[in-house]
């Protein structure tokens, strides 16, 4: 696999076309993580809307292999799950795995997340966590060598978050960027931190000095 | 593209609730408006082409509201920005899963409507013709409204501005068309597949950028 690189040059990300965080710099090598932290509203989910280009940037720069938009299709996964909650799962999960053009990978994620036995069961009527595998079968479905997972493990339990942390593993290994907002902490090497600040922490720790 | 239309088309299915009450409008207006007309010997046909096309324009109205609010809620709006395929595209599967889904049943209807209305099979066939062309018509003016108001908090409002000028034509010369039953290959006919075919890129392109910058 070619080594992806992703750089990020004084980013500052908008919420409303207003200026969100304090500018990000930061260089990501393939096989690296970047793990994001921060309080509620600290633009975590915006930030990486922004990477995965569906919002506008609001200053600075981000290079994914030298160039933007990414030329790697980046997989979002947000707090909206991407699921029709009336069809079953065997439909969500296969409409993905079509959709991106490898319906091959259909049955490997199916059995990967324990879904086997459900096929036929509605979306709608699992419990949040089963439906947060459900969706997260897309990070096989749908192969990309850039994620962007917001509060991936939200809804799991002990057993999900441990399949959920071997496939971003196995997915750093092959060189692939991660880029995850999670309150779980994974620590290694290849996981750097990142604390997302508000523009206004800066007015507010000057003022507090000031005081 | 064969994906998505799938996907569409098994959803209508898997919620026949959503359909039967897109229907019961139009099978309500159709069966009730006999009951205030005098007919004898054969209902008056202007009578009849008000009837059938205002049925028509409100189930499509009503159906075609809601078309991409589901996506949006489930986030599939955003993810199929980040797909192999065009937003284009997604819309036009969309539209084209609405518009079988609401054209089956409508012309089933029509031999319904043509033993209240007291109809002969002439009549029948040219309003079944006309209505599909109008069907074709106002599911695409109702899916580019759909798709204009995404993320819009009150689209209530803006969706009938959208929706109202754009249906008069159609309801002008489909309505025309239904009226007179002299020959199945009309200008009126021509006029309303026209606009929709002049339409159907504008829902495209302009559907698909409107969800673009609804976020």
């Amino acid at each position: 696999m070619q080594s992806n690189t992703l750089v990020l040059d004084s980013l500052v990300v908008a919420r409303d076309g207003a200026p969100l965080t304090q500018p990000i710099s930061l260089t990501l090598d393939g096989g690296e993580m970047l793990a994001i932290q921060g309080r509620n509203g600290s633009g975590k989910s915006t930030f990486l809307k922004t990477m995965a280009g569906l919002l506008p940037l609001y200053s600075g720069s981000i290079k994914v292999n030298g160039s933007w938009p990414s030329p790697l299709r980046p997989l979002y996964l947000g707090h909206k799950r991407g699921l029709t909650p009336s069809m079953s799962v065997k439909d969500n999960v296969a409409f993905w795995g079509k959709a991106s053009g490898h319906p091959e990978l259909i049955d490997a994620a199916m059995h990967y997340f324990d879904l086997g036995d459900i096929p036929d069961v509605k979306v709608g009527s699992l419990s949040a966590g089963w439906q947060q595998r459900v969706a997260l079968t897309r990070l096989i479905t749908i192969p990309s060598g850039l994620w962007l997972l917001d509060e991936p493990t939200e809804n799991l339990d002990g057993d999900g978050t441990a399949l959920l942390q071997s496939l971003m593993l196995t997915r750093m290994e092959q060189g692939g960027i991660i880029l995850a907002a999670s309150h779980i902490e994974m620590r290694g090497e290849h996981i750097k931190p990142l604390e997302l600040r508000l523009i206004e922490d800066n007015l507010e720790d000057d003022s507090e000095e000031a005081a | 593209m064969v994906t998505l239309l799938q996907r569409e088309l098994k959803y209508y299915f898997k919620n026949r609730y959503e359909a039967i009450y897109i229907y019961s409008y139009f099978i309500s207006m159709l069966v009730l408006a006999p009951f205030t007309m005098a007919i004898q010997n054969g209902a008056n046909q202007s009578l009849v082409a008000l009837t059938l096309w205002v049925a028509l324009a409100s189930a499509v109205a009503i159906g075609g509201s809601s078309l991409f609010r589901r996506d949006s809620e489930q986030g599939l709006l955003e993810y199929y920005q980040l797909m192999p395929f065009s937003l284009e595209s997604v819309v036009l599967a969309k539209w084209l899963a609405f518009f079988l889904f609401l054209l089956g049943p409508i012309l089933a209807a029509l031999p319904v409507a043509g033993a209240l209305y007291g109809l002969n099979q002439v009549q029948i066939i040219h309003f079944a013709v006309g209505m599909a062309a109008g069907t074709a018509a106002l599911s695409i003016i109702a899916t580019l409204a759909a798709a204009i108001t995404t993320g819009l908090e009150k689209a209530g409002a803006v969706l009938s501005l959208i929706i109202l000028p754009l249906s008069i034509p159609v309801m002008i010369f489909g309505a025309a068309y239904c009226r007179d039953v002299t020959s199945l290959w009309q200008a009126n006919l021509v006029f309303v597949l026209g606009f929709a075919v002049f339409l159907l890129p504008v829902m495209c392109i302009a559907g698909a950028y409107s969800i673009r910058s609804s976020h």
